[in-house]
């Protein structure tokens, strides 16, 4: 009966001191990132599809002509698609940049390894990385917005259809948070070249659609070949959830697939990105 | 009168893997050793020898390939809470986060440690080791001494049973050298351990010595 409620009392602090320091973990490494210089940076990269947007826009033809040819809801979802399609780009941009500096360039990891569990630092951090995503999209929907006022156009969007947009953009970006944790994990268990921590989410994000698309387009590969990329799969999720509702009953078996992908790939590239973590060494350099 | 040991290296070894050569290399064949309180060790020998690899081996950075390492009865292998909370490591390269500064810094570890009162020890340590001028700045502005300085506070700061060091009084000043010297003379007399790794016996007055490269089951 002693032995029970020793190990429960351990066991309670054990939880009570985890949680607490992956706090103390998530509020230091937050503040350490989004008050500096770094988050000029990251603003930086929140234009970039707004810009893209209005260029776009400019070069097609007027708003107006849109709406009357295609109708309010059409001109809403092809808000939110443009939105999320673009910030999902972005956020990709921004994990390969933020979590390298989480992780494979934290400069103090010899101090913290010794001082505190692993596993409490590399939740703490991935936090971390999650939050500042969503800081970041939170600005990228912030330059749209701006767009629009530029244009004097009023914002034809509802809370709940924003936050739906949001909501399906923060989900599809854990697959680029957790495969660039995964690629950093990666250098830092087997000491590889540190280029490979931003190369292993280029060669998933970048380059293999980008082989995928053009096979498609020199006739090399049919569209079935779309599965495999994630662009295609963020498309058609942000799409379902704008559709009405007999359109989405055609779909929703495409879009449970593509959740299920998103999802697998998600707790596997954890899984591996933590076994990589907990067991590397951090020797001298050599 | 009863020796107590507290720290048991077991016929450890350690291998190192480099992927990108493809090769092995054993760096520790076979160790056996022991250290009790209140005593301070040496581990002296030319780079490569594996010195710094027993160092953060004892330090839980690296896990022996072969063999165990227990420290006060926990092993290494677990890094529990526990022993942790018993170790101070100060590597031979201290690096911190740039735009922290060392108080922040050292507030951010000892809460992660779970000292009461971390700001306040902090300050003091900051002080004992002449950073009292510099504790608000950025470390990044901080000389290759003065980082120096702070990893030994950072080593210190949980008041550690084993205190581990790496190359202590490199990049140091004589007068903090000397400083240093009389600390660890001071901190071993508490009963504590101290287990320092270094190329040059000098200022380890008083230190057993062990010399590197150990031959198998030394």
């Amino acid at each position: 009966m002693v032995n029970v409620v020793l190990f429960l009392r351990n066991f309670i602090s054990e939880t009570w001191l985890s949680i607490r320091n992956c706090f103390i973990v998530l509020k230091y490494d937050t503040t350490r990132y989004l008050l500096s210089n770094r988050t000029l940076f990251l603003l930086v990269f929140c234009f970039v599809p707004t810009l893209l947007y209005v260029s776009f826009a400019g070069q097609t033809a007027s708003l107006e002509i849109y709406l009357h040819r295609n109708g309010y809801q059409w001109f809403v979802g092809y808000v939110m698609q443009i939105y999320v399609t673009f910030a999902y780009i972005i956020n990709i941009l921004v994990s390969i940049v933020v979590i390298q500096e989480l992780f494979l360039h934290e400069s103090a990891i010899e101090i913290l390894l010794s001082s505190t569990k692993r596993f409490e630092l590399f939740v703490g951090k991935t936090v971390t990385a999650l939050i500042v995503l969503i800081v970041t999209s939170i600005f990228t929907w912030i330059a749209c917005v701006i767009a629009f006022i530029m244009w004097q156009q009023d914002l034809p969007i509802t809370l709940d259809q924003f936050l739906t947009a949001f909501l399906i953009l923060i989900i599809v970006s854990l697959v680029p948070l957790t495969i660039t944790i995964l690629g950093n994990t990666m250098v830092m268990k087997f000491r590889s070249l540190s280029g490979m921590g931003s190369g292993f989410p280029i060669f998933v994000f970048f380059v293999i659609p980008f082989f995928i698309f053009s096979s498609i387009y020199l006739g090399f590969a049919t569209e079935e070949i779309l599965e495999f990329s994630t662009y295609f799969r963020v498309f058609f999720i942000t799409n379902f959830f704008l559709m009405t509702e007999d359109e989405r009953l055609v779909t929703s078996v495409d879009v449970t697939n593509a959740f299920t992908f998103f999802g697998i790939i998600t707790i596997l590239a954890m899984i591996f990105s933590w076994i990589f973590f907990w067991r590397m060494e951090t020797r001298k350099k050599e | 009168m009863k020796i107590l040991t507290e720290i048991h290296v077991q016929h450890v070894s350690k291998i190192f893997r480099i992927w990108r050569a493809g090769l092995k290399v054993r760096v520790i064949d076979d160790l056996s050793l022991t250290v009790s309180r209140g005593e301070s060790v040496l581990l002296l020998g030319p780079n490569g020898s594996g010195k710094s690899t027993l160092l953060r081996m004892i330090a839980t950075l690296l896990m022996p390939s072969e063999g165990k390492i227990l420290i006060y009865g926990y092993n290494t292998r677990r890094r529990s809470r526990a022993l942790l909370n018993l170790l101070g490591f100060m590597p031979e390269e201290c690096k911190f986060h740039i735009g922290i500064s060392g108080l922040t810094f050292l507030c951010y570890l000892g809460k992660l440690i779970g000292i009461r009162e971390p700001k306040k020890r902090a300050t003091e340590i900051l002080d004992d080791f002449g950073l009292k001028k510099w504790r608000n700045i950025d470390t990044s502005v901080y000389s290759e001494g003065m980082r120096q300085r702070l990893g030994l506070c950072s080593a210190l700061l949980n008041e550690p049973k084993v205190l581990l060091l790496d190359e202590p009084y490199n990049n140091l000043d004589q007068e903090m050298r000397m400083k240093l010297k009389s600390f660890l003379h001071k901190y071993v007399e508490n009963d504590n351990i101290v287990i320092a790794a270094s190329h040059n016996e000098e200022h380890f007055t008083n230190f057993r010595e062990i010399r590197f490269p150990i031959e198998k089951g030394e």
